[in-house]
């Protein structure tokens, strides 16, 4: 589907595998409809950081938002000395 | 021990200083191994003696690169129209200029990543395992793509290092000061890591790789521990990325400021090939994987990357703890590790 709608590249894929990384960890392991949902609220900030910020900060975006849930989740399980294992 | 071991650093120390005179043709090579080597070295700060595998170190690499260059052409010149006019040549270094930004911005090259490093250390160096890899991933290549973004500093076209000053020698004598700066880079990395695996602070680093829980309940705040390595790997990563602008001229946000898919990775292999937690085993592995890398341009170029996977498959298959660590495990005492025969001879009759 992808390589219909957009031009194919040897380096597609990168953005594609942090993207469902991104979907699964805001969603939970193992946790199918969360992942859908989640699925739909990762192409929503795409769509909205292509608008506000601009196309050139697209997936600069996408990358930092993994950056900030990963960081967000973190201080949150630190609270009760866990650890994201 | 030390005494042995005096010719054997006095070699690598005239062979330094000789090179570019001794290979002429191969001054910048040579110089981007010593870069190389800084950069497996510090990279081996995280994955090696912490055991937090990073694949964003190259981050600080890339803003080390922009700070400096920045910084020697902010100084004397609008920056912006710097940029603008691209390839064009419109502002001169005046000599003295020249060497005063680039004192000026190698130090800050150091300075500044430390402090981001310092800033960010405290949230993505609690995530563990293989989020941390993932964090800092996503870090390295979520730089890369906003500084492509960014008008002041070249955006996605980059941006032009200062050239060169004219009036005092040519080419040779710019490829000549970078060599020599690269190599004391080199010299300074080695000499206070040297220093500091010794120190408390390398105790803690491999306590913390061994078993971080117990180390917290031994009461040691492994948090500071782990923010100041990251910060020593940080100032190092930033000089060396400002050495490297300056070297190569040019500055390109994906694929050389930040290039987390080659130089991001190269810095894991080497180390790897040298051997983790071990403080030859990065120069070693850097190194090798140098000059392999190099062959590979020249004899097998169109297929290099194929080759260069084919070279990682054989490293990960037949050195899986790397050349000194492979050394290690065959000679544990030459390595100052005590040599329990009797255990030895109980392990043979065991078989």
């Amino acid at each position: 589907m992808i390589a219909i709608t957009f031009t194919l590249h040897p380096y597609v894929g990168l953005p594609y595998t942090v993207r469902s990384f991104m979907i699964v960890i805001i969603a939970g392991l193992g946790n199918l409809p969360g992942v859908a949902l989640s699925g739909m609220g990762l192409g929503v900030f795409e769509e909205f950081a292509d608008y506000i910020l601009g196309t050139e900060f697209r997936i600069g975006a996408t990358f930092l938002l993994l950056v900030l849930i990963l960081v967000y989740k973190r201080f949150k399980l630190s609270r009760k000395r866990e650890y994201l294992i | 021990m030390t005494k042995n071991r005096l010719p054997f650093y006095g070699i690598i120390l005239a062979f330094g200083l000789a090179a570019p005179f001794l290979f002429p043709a191969f001054k910048l090579q040579i110089s981007i191994m010593w870069i190389l080597v800084v950069l497996a070295l510090t990279w081996d700060v995280q994955g090696g003696q912490t055991g937090y595998t990073s694949f964003g170190n190259i981050f600080f690499f890339g803003i080390g690169m922009y700070v400096c260059a920045g910084i020697q052409i902010g100084l004397f010149f609008p920056l912006a129209e710097w940029t603008a006019s691209g390839g064009e040549k419109t502002f001169i270094h005046a000599p003295f200029q020249y060497f005063q930004g680039i004192f000026v911005g190698l130090i800050l090259a150091g300075i500044i990543p430390a402090l981001v490093a310092a800033t960010i250390g405290y949230g993505v160096l609690g995530l563990r395992g293989q989020y941390f890899g993932i964090c800092t991933l996503g870090l390295g290549i979520a730089a890369g793509e906003i500084a492509g973004g960014i008008e002041l500093i070249g955006a996605g076209q980059g941006m032009t290092a200062p050239p060169w000053p004219k009036g005092i020698g040519g080419i040779e004598l710019r490829s000549q000061f970078f060599y020599y700066l690269c190599f004391i880079l080199m010299v300074a990395t080695f000499l206070f890591l040297k220093w500091a695996y010794k120190t408390r602070f390398g105790l803690v680093l491999n306590a913390i790789r061994d078993n971080e829980d117990k180390a917290e309940a031994m009461g040691i705040h492994t948090m500071r521990y782990k923010i100041t390595g990251w910060i020593v790997s940080a100032f190092f990563l930033g000089i060396a990325g400002g050495l490297m602008g300056n070297m190569i001229g040019y500055i390109e946000p994906v694929e050389i400021a930040f290039a987390v898919t080659t130089y991001g990775v190269f810095m894991i292999l080497m180390v790897m090939l040298g051997g983790k937690g071990t403080l030859w085993g990065p120069i070693i592995g850097a190194m090798i994987f140098h000059i392999f890398k190099e062959g590979f341009w020249t004899f097998f170029l169109g297929w290099q990357y194929v080759a260069l996977g084919v070279l990682i498959v054989i490293i990960v298959v037949f050195f899986p703890e790397g050349i000194m660590g492979g050394l290690r495990e065959r000679y544990p005492a030459r390595f100052g590790e005590v040599v329990d025969e009797a255990d030895i001879k109980a392990q043979v009759e065991l078989k």
